[in-house]
């Protein structure tokens, strides 16, 4: 699953889920609306779901759902949970 | 031993950890397809618990995974390897997969999350290398984060239930402490666990030692008590006492202490696989009289181990040469091994694990023990106690003579010979004392015991030469045992007195003689009187005859015969 706004995009995240479980879709929507609402256009998500793809979670060390990891801007950070916290989020992403 | 370990079978599926001793207590095993808890402090050995088991398993053909929340995973590979366990080399054939679950400290928290993310790595790697044994390592790390300790406590709930829906056969460690807070808080894992080891590094006199202790064990009998363990280079070992109580094998052949004449007092020797005790005060010559059996035992070609707690190698081998007692050709040969160490140097579990692995590894025929009184040292009497327990227990299964000597106080205290309880599994007892008689100190020996040997119960006398022991005969006299210069003074007595009672009956016999002598003198003097009496009278008679012939002559010549009767007796007389 892999959502593609922006050719040379300046964001570049990747979230990963379990499946359907209530906190993945919550953190999917989440994340979408805090981008929507500032980026909107200028970020790369990719949204890996483990479940299906174990390999993934050991690339990256995913122990724990929903984790988002913010590749760019750099250095990379990591926030785990529904990130309901929209003002961490953003200050994570330096918006 | 009261709580002896049944072997009877168990119906509850197990897998065995391989962990030396271990699986004695647990009855088989780990069971299988539920969760094992280790808990226990910081540096009492947990993950070095999960690493073996997997690391058995795998040796064994059984895949594993372990999960490290704490450690790297290069740490961990490099810890096993101190052990002699090659984890990237089983990883190569994927019997194993050691996974680093660090998660970033930097990592932000917003809003809920789960622990999906593990199970999904667990599960597909599970399937991947058709595995059932996890071990995770420390996952309170992870679960921190959830900052809610009633959150955690669920957690740890939901990963007890996904190991157990997907037939896995887990240990989880969890730190415990001697923290009450953290001891209380983390207690529910108790209840919740199938069966819960304990692990306990705790310092008694200032010595370290480590107990294992099985507290829960749903659907299983186990060993209930607490056991020592050590951690050596080879991993974990368990020491339980009481599995091994029953084995020990009848006492052998004789085999001789080095001393002919100690071998007469003992009846042959000492018992090849029996426990001796030489037990004596300072200075009686006890090393001395072992280092003579250890001498010619290897002269003989048998392997003798040396554990010292009293003087070094060199020490004994030094000291050995005045009594002429020479222990570099043994040395040189390989059949004698020095093993000396301070009993504070480490526990006993870890003296213990010395011991073993070096009786394992050579072999030995004979051990000698020097001393047990400097057991105590370890730690406590009841430490010293064990010690000793399980290493004669060792010995005895393995057919090895145990020879141990033992310090005591006081000179003649037959109380304190025994020494340590142990007296039970004593076969021999030999007591050295030391004796004052007329100002000087002279050694002695007893033996006090010698199990299915008829032997001496007399005290003797024993030097301390430069040609090495020598016993010397027995005095029974009059006045008792005695020894030295007293010995000497009154056997110097009794000669004089035996060669005064000899020269009286000479003198008399010879007196006899004379009388002897005299009598016959006497005899024929009488004889010789009675035969000149004799021969006077005959010459009288003669005369007599001649005088009555002439008168018959003269009668005849007269004419006549009046007194002719008369006459006819008095010639019938003559």
């Amino acid at each position: 699953m892999t959502q593609v706004h922006d050719s040379d995009p300046k964001y570049r995240l990747k979230l990963f889920i379990a499946g359907n479980e209530p906190n993945s879709i919550q953190a999917i929507k989440n994340i979408g609306d805090i981008l929507n609402s500032r980026i909107k256009d200028r970020y790369k998500l990719e949204i890996v779901d483990i479940l299906s793809d174990f390999q993934s979670a050991i690339d990256h060390g995913v122990l724990v759902t929903p984790m988002l990891i913010i590749v760019e801007p750099s250095p990379e950070t990591t926030i785990v949970g529904t990130l309901s916290d929209a003002e961490k989020v953003k200050a994570a992403l330096r918006l | 031993m009261k709580n002896e370990i049944k072997t009877e079978k168990c119906s509850l599926p197990k897998i065995p950890t391989r962990i030396a001793g271990l699986d004695d207590i647990l009855l088989g095993g780990i069971p299988e397809n539920r969760t094992t808890i280790i808990s226990g402090g910081p540096g009492c050995g947990k993950s070095i618990f999960g690493i073996e088991f997997l690391y058995n398993g795998a040796q064994n053909g059984h895949p594993g995974i372990y999960v490290t929340f704490e450690e790297r995973a290069d740490a961990v590979r490099q810890n096993a390897l101190t052990m002699g366990w090659d984890l990237g080399e089983l990883e190569k054939q994927n019997l194993l997969f050691v996974m680093q679950a660090n998660l970033d400290p930097r990592t932000l928290i917003s809003g809920d999350f789960s622990l999906l993310g593990l199970f999904s790595i667990i599960e597909g790697k599970a399937k991947a290398m058709n595995c059932k044994c996890i071990v995770v390592d420390a996952i309170d790390i992870l679960l921190r984060m959830y900052n809610d300790f009633n959150r955690e406590r669920t957690e740890y709930y939901t990963l007890h239930d996904w190991f157990s829906s997907r037939k896995m056969t887990s240990i989880i460690t969890v730190k415990s402490s001697q923290d009450h807070g953290l001891a209380t808080r983390y207690e529910f894992l108790d209840f919740m666990a199938d069966c819960v080891i304990h692990l306990d590094q705790r310092v008694r006199e200032q010595i370290s030692t480590r107990r294992i202790r099985v507290t829960k064990y749903r659907g299983s009998d186990f060993g209930r008590n607490e056991y020592p363990y050590v951690i050596s280079n080879k991993g974990l070992s368990i020491i339980p006492i009481s599995t091994s109580a029953l084995r020990h094998r009848p006492l052998g052949d004789p085999v001789s202490s080095g001393n002919k004449h100690l071998d007469s007092i003992l009846g042959g020797g000492y018992r090849k696989a029996s426990c001796i005790l030489i037990a004596g005060i300072t200075g009686a010559g006890k090393t001395t009289l072992a280092n003579t059996f250890i001498e010619s035992a290897c002269a003989r070609g048998e392997k003798v181990l040396f554990i010292g707690f009293e003087e070094s190698e060199e020490a004994i081998v030094n000291n050995m040469l005045s009594p002429g007692i020479d222990l570099r050709p043994a040395i040189k040969s390989k059949r004698l091994r020095f093993q000396t160490s301070l009993p504070e140097a480490m526990g006993s579990e870890e003296h213990l694990m010395r011991a073993f692995n070096q009786i394992n590894e050579d072999k030995p025929d004979h051990l000698v023990l020097d001393a047990i009184s400097a057991c105590e040292r370890m730690g406590s009497r009841q430490t010293a106690f064990e010690y000793l327990i399980r290493l004669l227990n060792h010995c005895k299964e393995n057919d090895i003579t145990c020879l141990l000597l033992n310090q005591t106080v006081q000179s003649m205290d037959i109380h304190q010979i025994s020494g340590m309880e142990i007296s039970s599994m004593v076969d021999t007892a030999l007591f050295l004392g030391m004796v004052e008689v007329g100002g000087e100190v002279n050694r002695m020996i007893l033996v006090l015991k010698s199990r299915g040997l008829a032997h001496s119960n007399q005290y003797r006398e024993f030097l301390i030469t430069d040609k090495g022991i020598e016993l010397m005969d027995v005095y029974v006299g009059e006045g008792g045992v005695l020894t030295g210069a007293a010995r000497q003074e009154q056997e110097a007595k009794e000669y004089a007195h035996q060669r005064m009672r000899e020269h009286r009956i000479l003198q008399k016999q010879q007196e006899l003689n004379h009388k002897e002598s005299a009598k016959q003198a006497k005899i024929s003097a009488l004889q010789s009187e009675i035969d000149m009496f004799k021969a006077e009278l005959d010459s009288l008679m003669e005369e007599e005859k001649i005088w009555h012939n002439s008168r018959d002559i003269r009668a005849k010549l007269r004419g006549k015969f009046k007194d002719d009767t008369l006459n006819k007796s008095i010639l019938g007389n003559i």
